[in-house]
Order: structure tokens, then sequence, then C-alpha cells
């Protein structure tokens, strides 16, 4: 605190922090549609909304902030930015700040552990406001930790996505150097993240299909074939590509296969040795029957109404 | 003529967030600084506290309608002579 500060000036800056420590990810979440937000939160949003926009009162307690590493309050800044959809960069008076943010990352004083654990989201978020950022080292520093743990965090999926969205030719590159065609593989939950993002970018072939079909763990297959079938339209082949993994050995493979295959490809799960798998494919089936009488039923009663007239 | 049932889709109700003044956010920073220094145990927040609720009526009242009650009661005891003439002059009308 500085010694010649009013009781006044004292206030509005113990109000800055205060207001920034508290979450604003409530207020948000009921802006989604859950509940109507009250008026008290409607009135901190409003409050950080012009606080970000005009950035004289707030700019030095994040100069502040960036110094001691506060993390707490510069997440807040920058999650409310997000939520809000403002890039602070494009304003000038925060280029600055939100590029030496964004640079942090690649401090000494920053470790890839650090990152990768979450304690650096408000840098990251820095980082996908800005233009051109260096996506592939900070994908390189946190990789490296990735690869040794078998649980992928929030923050290593963010680089991962800004990375290959940044660098598709580089992404494509390492993920078949890496794990496609490497002999030594990173652990399994890397695999997945990878596999993911992957076929998301548009790469898969029948080929590299194949190898997803075959991982060692059934969860980075499934996170490869759920991704398949959550961007579908990329793929022209999309059929055939769902072909290759109706011969999977596991059971997580072929449940997924059984409930979003299309209709006239779930007779290629017929052969499958997985109990579960079968069991799920016989309700499929089932359902489908039920669907086609429904149809027919509809149908009629339609003619009939129709003679009637 | 268009018959038979159309299927309403229920729409998220859109949140309009208030735009705020320079002026009403300041005060609604002081508000919540002073809210929350009341409850602070650290000896520069206690004497700030103290400073504040000595400053004039007229500047105090900027924030009020953010202060919680407990506040405003410390404002009232703090500006207690104040607060009595008024009331004796507001008898008298």
């Amino acid at each position: 605190m500085s010694k010649d500060m009013t009781p006044a000036e004292y206030m509005q800056q113990q109000g800055l922090r205060k207001l920034f420590y508290v979450s604003s990810r409530h207020y948000h979440r009921n802006s989604r549609g859950l509940s109507s937000p009250t008026p008290e939160q409607k009135l901190v949003s409003a409050a950080k909304t012009f606080l970000l926009k005009n950035g004289t009162i707030l700019l030095p307690e994040v100069k502040r902030a960036t110094v001691e590493s506060d993390e707490n309050f510069l997440n807040s800044i920058l999650s409310h930015a997000e939520d809000i959809e403002l890039n602070l960069y494009s304003l000038p008076d925060w280029k600055k700040p939100i590029v030496d943010l964004a640079e942090s990352l690649f401090t000494e004083n920053t470790s890839s552990h650090d990152i990768w654990n979450g304690y650096r989201g408000y840098a990251i978020a820095a980082a996908g406001m800005v233009d051109n950022f260096k996506w592939d080292n900070l994908f390189s520093k946190t990789w490296e930790v990735q690869k040794q743990n078998n649980y992928v965090r929030e923050t290593f999926r963010k680089i991962l996505k800004n990375y290959a969205s940044s660098l598709p030719a580089a992404f494509k590159e390492l993920a078949e150097a890496e794990i496609f065609f490497s002999k030594a593989k990173p652990c399994y939950a890397a695999r997945g993240a990878i596999y993911s993002q992957y076929v998301e970018s548009g790469f898969l072939t029948l080929k590299t299909a194949r190898k997803i079909r075959s991982d060692a763990s059934s969860d980075s297959s499934v996170a490869g074939l759920k991704s398949l079938v959550e961007n579908k339209e990329k793929y022209f082949n999309y059929d055939d590509l769902l072909l290759q993994f109706t011969d999977s050995k596991y059971d997580d493979v072929i449940i997924l296969l059984a409930d979003t295959l299309p209709d006239y490809l779930i007779t290629s799960l017929m052969g499958t040795e997985s109990y579960h798998g079968k069991r799920r494919v016989e309700r499929r089936l089932e359902q489908i029957e039920a669907d086609k009488e429904a149809n027919k039923k509809a149908a009629l009663e339609g003619q009939l109404e129709v003679s009637n007239v | 003529m268009q018959t038979g049932t159309q299927n309403l889709e229920i729409v998220p109700e859109e949140v309009q967030e208030d735009v705020m003044s320079e002026e009403e956010v300041v005060n609604y920073l002081t508000a919540v600084g002073v809210n929350s220094s009341q409850r602070q145990y650290d000896e520069t927040a206690k004497k700030m506290y103290q400073a504040y609720l000595e400053l004039p009526l007229s500047t105090l009242v900027n924030a009020w309608e953010h202060l919680n009650d407990q506040v405003k009661i410390a404002i009232l005891n703090s500006h207690l002579e104040d607060f009595k003439r008024w009331i004796k002059g507001a008898s008298n009308v």
C-alpha cells in the first residue's frame, strides 16, 4: 500500500482486489441458461467489464499482480475477458501487459509442471489473445511432462489445440513420428489426446485409423474413435474409416460403434466376440426395427386420413 | 392455412449486462473495499476503515447504496451528532 494513499483510494484498491478475487464463473454459468443472474451478479459483471474496457484503474493492479504472480487475481481478470469474449490484446493499453503475461510462460521461473498442472491458466489465456504466439515452443515445454503422465490436464488440451491449429503440418509430423510410426510411444493418455486432436484436425487416413484401432490401450482407441464420430463432416470416407474399427478387441470401442454406426453399417459388427458389444448391437437392431414399424404405421395412418377427406 | 401444433423451442434468457459509468464503478469499488475492510484485523485496514468512517457524510453518501448494514450503522455512530441534529431539525418541520 502506498503511504500517501487517502482512505477513499485505499478502499477503492481493496475493492478492486476483492472484486477480482471473487469467481465470476457462477454468473456466467447462469447466463448460459441454467438460471437468471441475480442483480448483484449482474452488477459485479458490469463493473468488471467496465474495468477491463477502461484499463486506467485496473492496469496498475495488473502490474503488481504480474510481479507478485498473483494467480487468483490474474485468472479472474482473464477468465472474465474470455467469458465476455473480449480480446484484451486488441486494446492499446492492454497490449504490453498481455504480451508480458504470455511471455512469462517461457521464463526460467515458470516450470513446465506448473504450466501443465494449470497454475498458469491466466498466461495461457493471455497467449490465446496474442497474434502469432509460439504455440510450438509451449507445446514442446509441456509435451515432455504429458508424455509421462497417465492423465491429461485441460491445460494440455488447450495448448495442444492451439498448437495443432496454428501449425497443422508440424503437429501432423510430430503425431506420426512420435506415436503412429514410433516404437517407443508415450503413455496411453497422451496417445489418446494426440489421436483425438489428429482426427479433429482432419488428418485421419485408413492406415492411421487402423493404427488407432490396434492401440495397446482401450482408452486411447476410444478417444480416437470418439473424435472421428464428432468430426464426421471432415471425412468424405467416414464410413470406410469407421469400418477400420469394427474388428476391435475392446468392448468400449464396439459399444461406441454399436451406438454410433449408421443403420446400414450396423451388421458389420455381427461377428464381434465382445459380449457387451453383442448385447448393444442386439438392442440397436431392435430399436431400428421398432423405428421402421413406427414409420410404417405413421405412413399408413397418413394415407387413411387422405382417403377419408 | 397452417394446421397442427408447432414445436416451441425454449430459448435461454439473454443476459443484458448493465452498463456502468466510471463514477458508478468507483463508488461500487469503494463500497466493496469498505465492506471487506470492516472484517479485517490488520492494523492498516483497521486504521483506514476508521478514517473512512470519519470522512464527511457528503463523501460517504456516494457509496451508500452498496454498503452493508454493519458499515451503515458504524457511519451513523461515527456521525451521531450530525444525525441527531438532522433528526431534531426534521421533527420540528
